[in-house]
Formats: structure tokens, sequence, C-alpha cells
């Protein structure tokens, strides 16, 4: 994962609802991620808040900025400050209850190399808000104080973590075309593998980037179009199986066909295919081949008992021929 | 024409072993229409139940019970030889119709329903672990306590990874229904004989239930997001936020992996058992974020794997049996003693109380 995206993939899981080995700060303290990319009304105008987390206990929003680089953008940074509580508690349909009113208190989550000059970038701007850096082996906090006693609570020491966060959201504008096209190419492998015909870009890039449907219309335009340009090196360099076929109209958008997939091979050459296909699309992959399992014997007491048991089971998927089962 | 009490008689009247093998379904349009899809529509006869097919494909043929719109059973008393190689061809071939991966636990819970007779454990991790180690381990034990010699040997921590339950027999028992012997291997396959038809499928049932509580277990925790603008809030040309729902599903190795290029190598050649292809591109000494496809389905799943653990992304709309799948071909060729992070998974993992 790109080291752009550990702020933000970290920040979700502090808020996970399960269990992994991430530590979930955000959960242990009563939070829970609301919503992501939400356009807040603040005094100053608009934010997109990349992460709303919500305490039902504490009637507690801490608005969450991702940053993946050094800099800040400081319009934003003040607008953060002036978000409109009440009015997020209307658009977002938040029930409150237990007499207390909501507020609010931004928060920046960083790496742990950038968090100086993110804090500078905060102090030129006129806020002081808390900082969360990520480092490789812990997350510390900087800038003021978390407002909220139960995640303060959480941060008072440095939080071990065990490694790269899930990588949940992994490509933005900002990817390579390397990024782009690992996303795309095993969509179009799994369009072989399930037997599909073909599809079209749109569809590509549901599949391709699961977090799309959160981006606004400008931004995921330009993502579907990197995923068009990413099918068509994909049908380049796999032209046996895919071809591109680009836009023709309006309402005829782009799509990539099957040309020929390894589904219609015998299990062998199926599998040899998809190596094929897999070296294709990374040339100098350390891949190696693999050396089937022999199946064991059993032993059991009746003859025919004895038999049926060592059979069952015992027929490799690699070696079921097609056409053995009487079927078309 | 045939019912459910015909089928039954026939087991218990059959001489022969009775086979019901258990396949995960994903019928689009009717359980029938797959099934003159997958085997031929000449291959495929109706009952007088709506939910009980004939299938004859070949000298083989099975009753076909669908009533579990999930997990059918395919019944069958013709030999091995005859009546597996088209299901097995037919899992390998399709999308929509799948194997039961029992994990082992899944199959020592089959204890439940009567007495163990036998065990086996069948553990091949010769590519997974180094020869230093014991990478196979082949173990067949006969007679009532069996169970507990494999729980003894699973007392010594030092091979715990080494045992994978591979399948196991026992004398099931009711005292309204009678006894039936059982042969149950981790794929779901089951070889039985008795006087008891309504004890065999109980038997079946039972460990069918398990399953599928640790598959929608997985299921439930399957990544998606949804746009604000789909769930009643306002549309907007701009963005309009949105949320995200699920967890990715750790499993943790006992023991770390040796040799982590080599482990990557073997579960994405696109090879049975495991059958996930990748295009492995760079990655670190100990940490590699693969975005895979199942081939088993068809599906893309993304997975993150250090020696120590396997991060597994199941995403809305994905299937639970991929996690299960993935589950019991890592407990029999890399780590027999894999364990989940998240509690509910854990617990329907190795059938405790969560």
């Amino acid at each position: 994962m790109d080291q752009r995206f550990v702020p933000l993939n970290a920040l979700l899981a502090f808020c996970y609802p399960s269990q992994t080995s991430w530590p979930r700060p955000f959960f242990d303290a009563g939070f829970a991620l609301h919503s992501l990319e939400y356009p807040a009304d603040s005094s100053d105008g608009r934010v997109v808040i990349d992460a709303v987390t919500w305490s039902r206990t504490d009637t507690h929003f801490v608005l969450c900025e991702s940053k993946s680089g050094t800099n800040i953008d400081e319009v934003q940074a003040r607008r953060y400050e002036t978000v409109q509580t009440n009015t997020l508690v209307q658009m977002l349909g938040i029930t409150i209850s237990g007499g207390a009113m909501p507020d609010s208190q931004p928060l920046y989550v960083t790496t742990e190399d950038n968090f100086s000059r993110i804090e500078m970038g905060l102090s030129m701007a006129g806020v002081n808000y808390p900082i969360l850096a990520i480092g490789t082996n812990a997350v510390t906090r900087h800038g003021a104080p978390i407002a909220n006693r139960a995640l303060a609570e959480q941060f008072m020491s440095p939080l071990s973590i065990p490694g790269p966060p899930p990588g949940i959201i992994t490509i933005d504008l900002e990817s390579s075309n390397d990024e782009f096209d690992q996303i795309v190419q095993p969509c179009l492998v799994a369009l072989l593998a399930s037997h599909g015909q073909a599809v079209s870009i749109h569809k590509l890039a549901e599949e391709a980037i699961p977090s799309l449907p959160l981006y606004p219309n400008g931004y995921r335009n330009k993502l579907i179009r990197k995923i068009e340009d990413a099918a068509r090196r994909a049908a380049d360099a796999a032209s046996e199986n895919f071809i591109f076929a680009p836009r023709t109209g309006v309402n005829d958008g782009a799509s990539v066909r099957i040309v020929e997939s390894p589904e219609n091979l015998d299990p062998r050459g199926r599998t040899q295919s998809y190596q094929r296909l897999a070296a294709r699309f990374a040339p100098l992959s350390r891949r190696r081949r693999i050396v089937v399992a022999s199946n064991q014997p059993t032993l059991f007491d009746d003859a025919s008992y004895r038999q049926e048991l060592a059979e069952l089971d015992s027929i490799d998927e690699n070696d079921a021929e097609e056409g053995n089962d009487g079927s078309q | 024409m045939m019912d459910r009490s015909s089928m039954a008689s026939q087991f218990v009247s059959d001489n022969r072993h009775w086979k019901t093998y258990v396949l995960e379904a994903h019928p689009v349009e009717s359980p029938e229409a797959l099934l003159r899809d997958a085997f031929g529509d000449h291959s495929v006869g109706i009952t007088d139940d709506d939910h009980l097919f004939t299938l004859s494909i070949r000298d083989a043929s099975y009753f076909v019970d669908t009533l579990d719109e999930r997990f059918w059973s395919f019944h069958t008393s013709d030999s091995v030889s005859l009546a597996e190689r088209p299901l097995t061809a037919a899992t390998s071939r399709r999308h929509d119709l799948d194997r039961v991966w029992l994990p082992s636990a899944h199959l020592r819970a089959i204890e439940r329903h009567g007495r163990t007779k036998w065990v086996n454990s069948d553990f091949k991790a010769q590519k997974f672990r180094p020869a230093e180690l014991v990478h196979d381990l082949t173990f067949h034990a006969s007679g009532g306590t069996s169970q507990d010699l494999l729980d003894a040997i699973a007392e010594l921590p030092d091979y715990t990874y080494a045992l994978s339950l591979d399948r196991v027999g026992l004398v099931a028992f009711d005292e309204l229904l009678g006894t039936v012997d059982e042969a149950v291997t981790r794929k779901a396959s089951f070889l039985a004989s008795g006087e008891s038809f309504a004890l065999h499928q109980l038997v079946v049932a039972g460990t069918i239930e398990r399953y599928r509580e640790l598959v929608e277990a997985a299921e439930a925790l399957a990544i998606g997001f949804d746009r604000f603008s789909d769930r009643g809030h306002e549309e907007s040309d701009d963005s309009s936020g949105g949320t995200m729902t699920g967890t990715p599903i750790e499993l943790l190795f006992s023991r770390p992996l040796a040799d982590f290029d080599g482990f990557l190598s073997q579960i994405f050649s696109s090879r049975a058992p495991f059958r996930l292809w990748a295009s492995i591109g760079d990655y670190g000494d100990n940490y590699a974020e693969i975005e895979a496809v199942d081939l088993h389905v068809g599906s893309r799943i993304r997975l993150e794997i250090s020696p120590e653990m396997i991060r597994i992304h199941l995403r809305r709309n994905g299937c639970g049996n991929s996690v299960a799948r993935l589950i019991s071909n890592l407990q029999h060729h890399v780590d027999g003693n894999i364990s989940a992070v998240e509690d509910g998974i854990q617990s329907r993992l190795i059938l405790s109380a969560a």
C-alpha cells in the first residue's frame, strides 16, 4: 500500500466494529465510523470531511482529516473548526438522547514522517487540533489534547500497532498506472473465471474500486478514465484473452470483451492458461511451478468399504476432466 | 414417481453404502434450472417433491435434495468411482457450485452424533514447512478412544500445527431412530449405511448447520460502501458522502511461515486446492498485499499476508465459502492450528462458545 493511504486506512481500522490485530481506540472509546467523504457546512463554506466518527454515549463527533502529504489546505483546516455540529446531526439523521447537546472536534491523522509539517501547517492556519501520527510500530498523539475523555485515554501513551493497516482504500487519482493495473487485472480475470462475456468500463470501475460511490461525480469520472486506461493496457498485454472495445458514442461506453477464456479448456489447460495470464500481467513475478500433492491411501477393515472410503474425495479438481461427467 | 419416503426406503434396503455429497449452490433462477444447466437437460428428472430431483449422469444416479437452498445433498448408492467424478468436474467447472470445506473442529464435532470409530488426520505441508520440521503427518487410529489419542498428540505444543482432521468415522445413534455407520470427509462427503435414513440426514444437517454459521459469520464481515443518496439522503451532483461496513478477517498462524516467498508462489499458483490467481508484483520481505481472484467462484478477494497472519478482505456479496475453503486448505496444507482473531469467526471455527 502506498504510504499515502496509511493514515486513512489506519483511521478506518481504529473504528472497525469487529476485531483485527489492529487496535480499535475509536471503537473502544465508544465511537463508530458514521460517514466518509461527507460534505459538511461550516460558517465559512462547505468542507468535505474524510471521516465523521460519532460517540452516541458522549454525543460527540470527531471530524477526521487524513493527510497523506506534508501540506495542508489552510482554508479547509479553518472550515473544520466552524463545522456546524447541529446541522451535521440533522443532515446525518443522528438520534440524540440523554439531554446532552452535541459537540465536535476536528482531528488530523498523518504519518510519523509528516506530522511536524502538518502541525506547522495547522499553526499557520491559526487552528490547533489533535494530530495522530501513524508510525511503523506505534501511533502517537501530537498537537492539541483530544477533548473527548474516553478517546483521549486511548492515546495517553503511544499505541502499538502490528504493521501496515488493512488496505481498505488503496487507490486515488495520484496512483500510478501500475497500481491501477493491479486492481483492474484481477477484475478481468474474475470475469473470465465467472464465465462472463464482457464488462463495461463503468462496471469494471465499480468492481475495481469498491469505494467509488463515495466520491463526487467529477472525481469519480476521472477515476473511471484511469480504469479505462488500465483496461486497455490489460487487453493489450493479454490480447489472446481480452479485447478492448472503445466507446463509439454517447450511449455506447467502452468495454472489455472476452476473446478466449481459460474456462473453455480442460482443467489442466485451464490452470496453465491462468498461470500464463499471471506471468503476462507480471512478467517479472517470482512465481514458481507447483507440484500437486499425491493422495494418501487409507486403511480400513471391510474391503469394499475400504475401497470406497479411500476413493472418497480422491479426485483432484485438476484431474476432473471435462466431458467425463456426461455433460455438454 | 419418487419422493422422500421412497428414497429413505432405498437407503435402508440397499446393501451398498450410501453416499451423500453436499455441495454449496448459488442458483440464480431455480435449483432445477441450475441442475439442468450444470449436468445437462436430459440428466435431470423431477419427483413428487418440489425440492427433490433425480440426476443421472452416465452410470451414476443421484437424488438431489435442494430443500436447503444453499447446501444441496447429492445422495447416491452408486460406487464412489462412478459418483464422484461428475460432481468434482461440476464444482471445478462452475462458479455457482462448490464443495463444502469443513475445518477440523467441524469434523471433530460430528462425534456429537454418536461414538467415534476412527479418525484420520492428514497434514501435507511439504511445500510450506521447512524440511527440518514435521511437514507431513498422516495419522490413522481406529477404536473408541481414537479421538483421545489425537487429542493427546494435540497437547504436544510443537506438533499441534501438524494435525488436520481429514475424515472421521463414527456410529451415530439415536434412541428413536437407531444406528447408522457414518464416515465423513472434510469436503462433506458422507459414506453411510444403517437402519435410519432420518438419522443420516440428522448427521448431515447438523454438520451443515455448524458450517453455515461459519460461512455466514464471514459474510457478515464483508466489506462494502454505501453512498448516502442510496440510503434515502438527497441526491447530489457533488459528493454526498457515504459509509463503510465490514471488517477484514484475520487468521493467525500458530507458527510463522518459514518460506514466505514459497508460500506466496504456492497458494497463488491458480492450482487446486487453493485455486487463487494473482499476478504478484513487488512485496516486502515480510508483508504482501495481493489482489487475488478466487477461481472457484470467479470473484476478487484481497489478501494481506505476513509470516504471522493472513488477512482476508471479503467483499460485499462475496461468498463466505471462500473463507471457509481457505481456512480448511490452510489447516490441511500450512497450519492445522490456525486461528481467527475475530471472536465470532473463531468460535465458529473451533466450535466453542464465543
